[in-house]
Formats: C-alpha cells, structure tokens, sequence
C-alpha cells in the first residue's frame, strides 16, 4: 500500500509539473504526515535506486540472456526502512519475491474496492459503451450539421449556461464549436473535462501572474482546464488534443481514486482554486462553481451510475461539502436540545417514581395469584430439611443488587426459616461480597444469627463455563486448597449432594451456562432460578422443559410470594413506584407513536406536494 | 438421550459444512444473504478513512470468564476486515476488550492487520484496550472512550449485556454511526430500539460471511440455515403428531 | 513448524474435550485436567488483560493526553481496591462496605441512566424506525408488556382476562426459542471452525 500510494503520488507530481509546472511541492506540504512520510520514504527508495545505479552490479537474466540491472546495497540504502531493506534483500535471494510483493501491495491498493470491483469495471464498460453507441447514432442521425447556438445551448450542460448567464461569461462560440461532440469518448463529458493542455498551462500561466499559490492538486489541474475554456473557446483543430486529454484526465480521475485517502488534501486545494478562479476569472465565484460542479454531476440526463457509484459520490459531495462547516457546532447544538429534552424526561420520570413514596404510608401487601414458576419454588423450599445444604449462586452485578436483594432476600428469609446450611458461590469476583451483603441485608433478624453464622461463602469459582463443568465433575478440586475443607461440607462431595442449587443470575448467559454444564449432573437436586425481569421471558423455555424446577422473577412476583409468605417486609411503595415509573414509559411511548404518526403522515404529504 | 442429540447434531453440522464447503468453493459467497447493515458500515469505514477520524470497535466482555461465550469470537471478523481496511488511515482503529483473552485476541488482529499492510511499525498496543474487568466497568470504559471527538463510529460486535445500549444511545447523542451486533437477545431487543443498524437474531453469525472472510464462514452460514431449517420443520411434525395423538 | 505446532495443539485439545464430554465419566480425570489448564490460561490471559489496562492509562497520563485525569482516577482506584484487597482479604467487612459503597451506587446509577435511555428511545421509536411491519410489531410487542407489567389486569382477578394473560405471557415463550435455536446452532458452528482452525483472524 505504501509502494502503491506512493508511486501514485510520484506519477501525479509528473503529471502535474508537464501540465502546470512546479505545482506539487506545495501540495506536498498540505499532504497528511502520514501520506508525506509515504512519499518522502518512495523519494529516498528512488533515490537510493538512482545512487546504486551508477555502482550496479550486472546479472544475467536467465530467462532472456540478457543483463539485467540490480541495485546493490548502497549506503544511501542504509537510511531506507527496515521493511524495505527486507523487500529489497527478498528481491535478491529470490527471483519471484518482487512478484509475491507486488501482488500483496496490488491486493492491498485493490482491497477498497474488492467486493465491489468487477461489478464496477463491468457497469462502467457498460455505460462507456453505450454513451459511445449513442453518440455514434447521434451523430449519423445529425450527419455532422452544424449546430446553431441554441442547439448547443441544449447541449451545454445545465449548471455550465446557469452559470454563463450568472456571471456574464457568454458563450461566444468560436466556428466549428458544434463538433465539440467529434471524439468518441470526449463528446458526452463536461467541457471543463474536455479541455486542452495548452489552455491549462494558459490559464495557469495567467492565474500564477495574478498571485495564485503554487499548491495545487488534480482537482485543481481540473479546476484550472474547466477556468481556461470558460474564458476562452476552443477551434475545433483540437480536438483530437482535446481525446488525448480526456483519456490523460481519466488517468489522473484513476490515480485520484487511488489517492482517496488525500481526500482532505484534495478539498483544500478546491477551495484554494475556487478562491483564484474567482479572482481569475472575472467574478465567478468558488460556491457557483462548485454548485455546478455537482450539479453536473448528479442531473447529467447522460449519466447512468450504479447505485454503488452514486452512494459514493454522494458520500464524497458530503464530504466536500462538510469541509470547513462547523460540524462541531452543529453537533453541540443538537446535544443540547436533546439533553433539555433528556432532562425534562429523567424530571418527569423521577417525580412519578418519588410520588408513591410521598403519598403512600400504609404497607399493603400484593394481591393475585402467584405463579406456577413461583409456587414450584415455593414448595421446593418448603419441603427441605432443616440442616440440609443449599447451595446459593450469586452470579449477578452490584448494578441489579437493589432488584436482586429485593427478590432473593424473601428467597434467603425463608431458607433461613426452614434452617437449613446456606452455602455461597460466585462465577463473577463481586460476587463474592455481593453474597455477603445479601446475607447481611436479609438475615437482620435476630432470630436467624444462627443461620447466619453457619452460612459458608465458598468464594470466586474461576473460568466461568469451564469452571462450571469442571465443578460439575468435582465440586472440591475448583477451589483453593483448604477451602472446602475449612467449610465444614463433610457430606459434600459433588453438587449433586447439594439439597438444593439455587442461582441468582441478571443474566441468561450465566443462567445458561449452570443450566447447560451443571444441571445434566444434578440427577435429583432441583435446580431453580431468581431472575430479573428484563430476562425471565427468556428463562421460560427452560421451565417448560424442566431443565429448571421453579422461578421467581420481578417485583411484582416477589410481593405475591411476600403475601403468600405472610411477610409484609418488601415495602408496597417500592411496587408501587415501579408502577409509577411504567405508567409513564408507556405513556411516554405513546406519545410518541402518536408524533410519529403525524410526522409520518406530513413526510408523506411533502413526498407527494414534491412529485 | 441429551448427548445422542447432541452428537447427532455435532455430526449434521460437519457433514452440511462439508458439503456446502465442497458446492461451492469455486464461488462460496454466491447466493448469500446479505445483511442490510453491513452497506452503512462500509459507509461508515470509507468516511472514516476518507475523514480521518477514528472507528472504536468494541467486541463485549465474554469469552473465556464470567459470561463464556464462543459468541465473543463473533466481533473477530468484523475486527479484521475494518483493521485491514484502516492501517493507513489517519486515526487507527482501536480495539476495546472487556475480557483478557479477547484483548490478547483483538491485539494480535490488529497487529496481523499492520503487519500485512507492510506498516507494523504503525501500530501501538494502545490500540487494543482492555477495558474493564466488569461488564459496568467494560461499560464505563467504553462510554469514555466513545466521547472521544476524533471518533465517527462506534461498531459493537461481540456478547454484549442488555446495559451496553448506553452506547449505541451515545453514538446516537454524539451523531456518530453505531452498528450493534450482539448474540444476547436482550440486548438485541434493546438496540433494535435505540440504534438504526442492528443485526437480529442469528444474523450475528453471518457477519464473517457477509464480510468475506474465509470461505467456510459462508459454508457455515448455509449449513446453519439448513438446520434450523431442520429443526423448524423436526418441530412442526412433532406438534402435528402430538396433536394426532400418535405421540 | 511453531505455528503448525500450535493449531495442533488446539484442535487436539478441542477434540478431547468434545469426545471426553460425550464419553463422560469414562474420561472424567483426562477432562477434568484439560479444564483446570483451560481455567489457569483463562486467568493468565485476565492478568494480561490487567496489565493492558494499566499500561494503557500510564501511556494516556504520560502522552497527557485528552481526560488524562480520569486514567490517573483509574490507577489510584485500582491501587487502592487491589492493596486493599491484599490487606484486609476479599471477605474483610471493612473492604466490603467500602467496595459495595463505591460500586453499588455507580452501577446503579448507570441503570437509572438506562431506564432513561429506553425511555428516550421508546418516545423516538416510531421517528426513528419508521413505519416497517417489524418496527410496528416490535413497538406494539413493547407496549403491551409495559402495560401487563404494571399488573393492573392482573389485580382485577378476572378468569377471562387472566387467561388472555397468560396467553400473551406464552408468546415470548415461543420467540425466545427460536431464537434460542438460532443462537445456539451459530454457536456451535463457530466452535466446529474454530476446531478447524479456520477461525485464526489474527493471521499466520
């Protein structure tokens, strides 16, 4: 890519010192660090190669006897990069390696445009192809009349008379103008595109008189042919000049594909042009010619592109058009209006979720029918032993702790109640305090110290899936030595052992993941699931195929088992402003598919008034 | 019973990728879907370049601890193809990890990126972030970089929780392209409604294919469509025989 | 070679692990070795990820680069959690109430921030999305579950109205599993290429 871009940077520097002289060092300076330090590199390769040249080494060429040259190491060389040393050696040693080199730049150079390259190549033949065709039945059909004025005028492309007429610059045709359709490939193109190199070098001997800068690129050496046949017409003796220019213009158009990346480059010195065409031409201004230029570009009835090559062209008028504008600006506008609107949303949320808090003081307990997920827990935990270990997962982040202690806490009293030997794990690392905090927040109650204090913390499980299957396989060996065997789990040695696995995942992933690697090994250890809401739709499927034995899951759940419990401890406003909050999101998204309903209808109504 | 399954399935999978790789290896992508975020992307990638600005690429924080999941390979694809296509744009691409064996993962992608574009003395291991240890703090991480003023897009391709639509709303806020690519459902469902570009489902998995990547990818494509297709039609019979009461 | 070596290696790992899965608790020693390796590279490739992110925020203080503050923010952090967590020990009550006094309140204000977000994103939906069929069902789908999560309905204990409830309630059900299926078959077509070697995007 380097070789490639650089080489294309050299071809252009040549192009443009034959048209325009010594143009390209300026631009050289305006080139990004990256594409200069490119070019700087190619110079020194060159140059390199040049020093070497006067003490090459002859070889034979084995293939067509004759000698070939080869550049030895020369200490101009030394100050080459290191790849390059590497590339050059490779090019010694081996008779192909130049070959493999090129191919990867080429693929390199190609590789924007790979997916879509044939496609291209085979709608541009196409369309060249039928611009010809329909330029040679043109021309049999008008057998070579001349055309008056306003038959040309027809044939003038719309934003080039726009601005004839805007600026005064009136097309004094000269004899024989109408033939300006002679050439093949020249006819259909824009006439700044078909201008000769004498004119260029005109204009741009007359610009460089009127103190225009020397940093000019392609698109200004198009600039510069587009101002000289503005200012002066051309006899028809040249147009066969005027095909060779065209085709050096479409070479320059393909080495400025390969130089997408001077994009930026590139704008800057159109807006430099523009500024000297301005001035050079009499009063026609940058902004006209750019409008037109466009303009040209996207209403030319002869102008068949692909739907590709039209989102990039609209991609790259973006771009130009972009250049110089206040983008940030318009960005902290529209960041501040949507953070007004943000904020009056978080005030109208927070008020509605704050109300209930306020206006509720008595505690009432949930009324409805607990669920079936829910009451399989519930007689799960009712027919444990007392004494009988139950392992409890924490696998779910600080961020949901307030959901999480909310649902699991009535899950934990009730163990608590039932006495049984709460043993804690966690595949996350918070997990690990997170399990502590919920047992502190929960167990409050002086009557369940006992539980409290028996209650083991097994820690972090690492590996996450991999350590789940291999805890599957033997629960002990998954933590560090001494653990298990200072938790007081004598009758524990698999997790199948377990009375019950019970998981606190905010996740699917984590649920699946005990599910999938832990759950074949419980044979008739029931495996049940506290969940928040944002994820128990997707839990159901395991419930339905009894992967899991019974689920708890959101507020609104957690009150019912609350009530069914007789334990009126999970405050009713916490329901009551979850509530609250609902109420206005949905309230909220109605109103907004009622505006967008109306925006949609008014979009409609301006697409028809449009037609 | 679970593992003859399983292993039937394993076997069909091998067998169709086979097949499928064997068809059409003179023209793999032939005849593939296409997934309609991946033209706003290329969008996207050539402003970038053209631009000079910054893509961020966040490939989610699960792979080998907490949340495994062989869908943290899923954003590797996506990572090469725009690391191949930005070595030399003017800001490089940066890669960001919430989980250490993607961020080793994504480091030697982008490096490999700069090596093959003749340029390895371009790319810094800045490149390739680990974020954080913890989804909030992959998050957190993530929506500081993302405030970066050099940036233009922010592509979100990996397992991703519910939560990390804070990005997809900041690229949204800050006007940047965001394409969200993730195999959780939840979070599926979540940039479907804050973000243009999302791809649903199991279009997570064509990612590679649509990108042209490696020609099994295409093959893999078509043989996970063969499948489900299977499977859709293994569940239709099954409920029409329930229903007849013969099983 | 070393590069040969090493998909070797991989795929022969991949491999056992599969066949000593289906083959378990025949090959449950030979498993359980595997595993434990994968864990302990697991937690290497974690310290690597650390480092990372330390070296990364040094780069960013030391370049003084944009919001370099917040990376000296992030090494004092993450000095003081892990000295912390030397000291004291994970299970210490003292570090605990200091770790869940940080860190609870920031993950949960950035929740709030999501329930604000997908508030913003529910008003914008139908702006945003259009007028597609999917758009329609998906904002329709939306609604509903926000209006049956307020449990109005439900508290009127109607028979008939909890019937259609229930009924609604099933349909995710039967969503969630396809695309369950289609998750899980990507999945494990991704682990077959990796198997193969194919998925190595990191070069040669």
């Amino acid at each position: 890519m380097q070789l490639g871009l650089a080489s294309a940077l050299n071809a252009l520097k040549a192009e443009d010192d034959k048209v325009s002289g010594s143009l390209f060092p300026e631009a050289e300076k305006d080139l990004p660090d990256l594409l200069r330090d490119l070019h700087e590199e190619n110079s020194s390769y060159v140059r390199a190669v040049e020093s070497s040249s006067v003490s090459q080494s002859s070889v034979v060429d084995e293939g067509s006897g004759q000698k070939v040259e080869q550049p030895a190491e020369s200490k101009a060389g030394e100050d080459i990069p290191e790849w390059l040393k590497k590339v050059r050696q490779r090019v010694g040693d081996e008779g192909d390696a130049y070959g493999d080199l090129v191919k990867k730049v080429s693929a390199r150079d190609s590789s924007l445009e790979e997916d879509v390259d044939k496609e291209l190549r085979g709608q541009f033949e196409d369309w060249i192809g039928r611009l010809r065709s329909d330029a040679q039945q043109e021309a049999a059909r008008d057998g070579f009349e001349p055309l008056d004025e306003e038959g040309l005028q027809g044939e003038i492309p719309a934003w080039l008379r726009h601005l004839r007429e805007s600026k005064g610059v009136l097309p004094n045709l000269p004899e024989g103008m109408d033939r300006w359709s002679t050439s093949d490939a020249g006819e259909k193109l824009p006439d700044w595109l078909g201008d000769t190199g004498e004119e260029s070098q005109a204009a741009t001997g007359k610009l460089k008189a009127e103190g225009m800068p020397n940093g000019t690129g392609i698109t200004q050496q198009i600039r510069l042919r587009g101002s000289g046949e503005l200012q002066e017409q051309q006899p028809l003796a040249e147009q066969e000049h005027k095909t060779n220019l065209v085709t050096e213009s479409e070479d320059l158009g393909a080495q400025a594909a390969d130089l997408s990346l001077e994009l930026d480059d590139i704008t800057r010195q159109m807006q430099v042009s523009h500024a000297s065409l301005g001035g050079a031409t009499g009063g026609l201004s940058s902004q006209a010619v750019e409008e037109g230029f466009w303009e040209e570009r996207t209403e030319h009835p002869m102008l068949r592109v692909a739907r590709s090559q039209r989102s990039r062209a609209e991609l790259l008028k973006a771009l130009v058009a972009a250049e110089g504008k206040p983008a940030e600006k318009q960005a902290a506008q529209r960041r501040r209006k949507t953070w007004l609107f943000r904020l009056l949303l978080a005030l109208l949320l927070l008020t509605a979720v704050i109300f209930p808090f306020l206006s509720i003081s008595s505690q009432t307990p949930q009324t409805g029918t607990l669920p079936l997920e829910a009451q399989a827990l519930m007689d799960s935990i009712n027919a444990l032993e007392s004494g009988s270990p139950v392992l409890i997962v924490t696998d779910y982040q600080a961020g949901f702790s307030a959901e999480m202690e909310q649902v699991a806490g009535l899950l934990i009293r009730h163990l608590a109640q039932k006495q049984v030997q709460m043993v804690l794990l966690s595949t996350y690392p918070e997990g690990v305090w997170l399990a502590e905090r919920l047992l502190d927040v929960s167990l409050t109650d002086d009557a369940f110290s006992q539980v409290r204090e028996q209650a083991v913390n097994l820690g972090f499980l690492p590996g996450g899936r991999i350590g789940l299957l291999s805890y599957a396989i033997n629960a002990q060996t998954s933590f560090a030595e001494g653990v298990w065997e200072s938790s007081n789990l004598e009758s524990v040695n698999h997790v199948n052992d377990f009375s019950m696995v019970l998981i606190l995942a905010d996740t699917l992933d984590s649920a699946r993941s005990w599910l999938e690697q832990t759950g074949p090994s419980l044979i008739d250890t029931p495996m049940l699931m506290v969940s928040s809401t944002q994820e128990a739709a997707m839990m159901m499927p395991y419930l339905d195929s009894g992967q899991l034995a019974g689920m708890l899951s959101g507020l609104r759940n957690a009150g019912l088992y609350e009530a069914a419990l007789g334990d009126t401890v999970m405050a009713s406003t916490i329901w009551s402003a979850y509530q609250a909050g609902l109420l206005v999101m949905a309230a909220l998204f109605l109103v907004g598919f009622v505006i967008g309903l109306e925006t949609n209808a008014r979009t409609n109504q301006e697409e028809e008034r449009k037609k | 019973m679970t593992r003859l399954a399983a292993l039937i399935m394993i076997g069909a999978a091998v067998v169709l990728l086979a097949f499928f790789w064997l068809l059409k290896r003179k023209n793999p992508y032939a005849g593939l879907r296409t997934l309609a975020p991946f033209k706003p992307l290329e969008k996207a990638r050539l402003q970038a370049i053209e631009d000079g600005s910054r893509m961020v690429i966040m490939l989610g924080n699960s792979l080998l601890s907490q949340e495994v999941s062989i869908s943290g390979m899923g954003g590797m694809p996506i990572l090469k193809k725009l690391a191949d296509q930005a070595v030399l744009g003017d800001h490089a691409p940066i890669a960001m990890s919430g989980e250490g064996s993607l961020a080793c993962l994504s480091q030697m992608i982008l490096a490999g990126a700069y090596r093959d574009g003749l340029a390895p003395e371009l790319f810094s291991n800045d490149q390739s972030q680990f974020a954080g240890a913890s989804p909030f703090a992959y998050l957190a991480a993530c929506l500081a970089e993302g405030f970066d003023d050099n940036n233009s897009a922010l592509v979100l391709a990996g397992h991703f929780r519910p939560e990390m639509v804070l990005l997809a709303d900041l690229a949204g806020r800050e006007g940047l392209f965001c394409l969200a690519d993730s195999d959780a459902p939840g979070a599926q469902a979540l940039f479907y409604a804050s973000t243009m570009h999302t791809l649903i489902g199991e279009e997570f998995y064509a990612g590679g294919a649509n990108l042209r990547i490696h020609p099994l990818q295409a093959a893999s494509l078509r043989t996970q469509d063969v499948l489900r297709i299977l499977i859709a039609v293994t569940l239709i019979v099954g409920v029409a025989l329930k229903l007849m009461g013969i099983i | 070679m070393k590069k040969v070596l090493a998909i070797i290696t991989a795929i022969g790992v991949g491999l056992a692990v599969v066949i000593a899965y289906f083959l378990r608790p025949l090959l449950d020693p030979m498993l359980e070795l595997l595993l434990q390796w994968g864990i302990i590279l697991g937690s290497v490739a974690a310290l690597v990820g650390i480092i990372n992110l330390l070296i990364t925020h040094w780069h960013k203080i030391r370049q003084k680069k944009e919001h370099f503050v917040f990376s000296f923010v992030v090494l004092l952090s993450f000095a003081l959690s892990f000295m912390g967590g030397i000291v004291l020990g994970p299970q210490d009550e003292t570090y605990i109430r200091w770790l869940a006094a940080l860190q609870v309140p920031i993950e949960v204000s950035l929740m709030a921030l999501l329930a604000l977000t997908l508030t913003y994103a529910g008003f914008q939906f139908f702006r945003m999305r259009g007028w597609t069929p999917l758009s329609l069902a998906f904002g329709i789908s939306a609604l509903l579950f926000l209006i049956l999560d307020i449990g109005f309905f439900q508290a009127l204990e109607l028979p008939f109205v909890n019937q259609i409830i229930e009924f609604l309630e099933h349909l995710p059900l039967a969503g969630g599993r396809g695309i369950l299926i289609g998750i899980s078959l990507g999945a494990l077509l991704t682990g077959l290429r990796v198997l193969f070697g194919v998925e190595r995007h990191y070069g040669e």
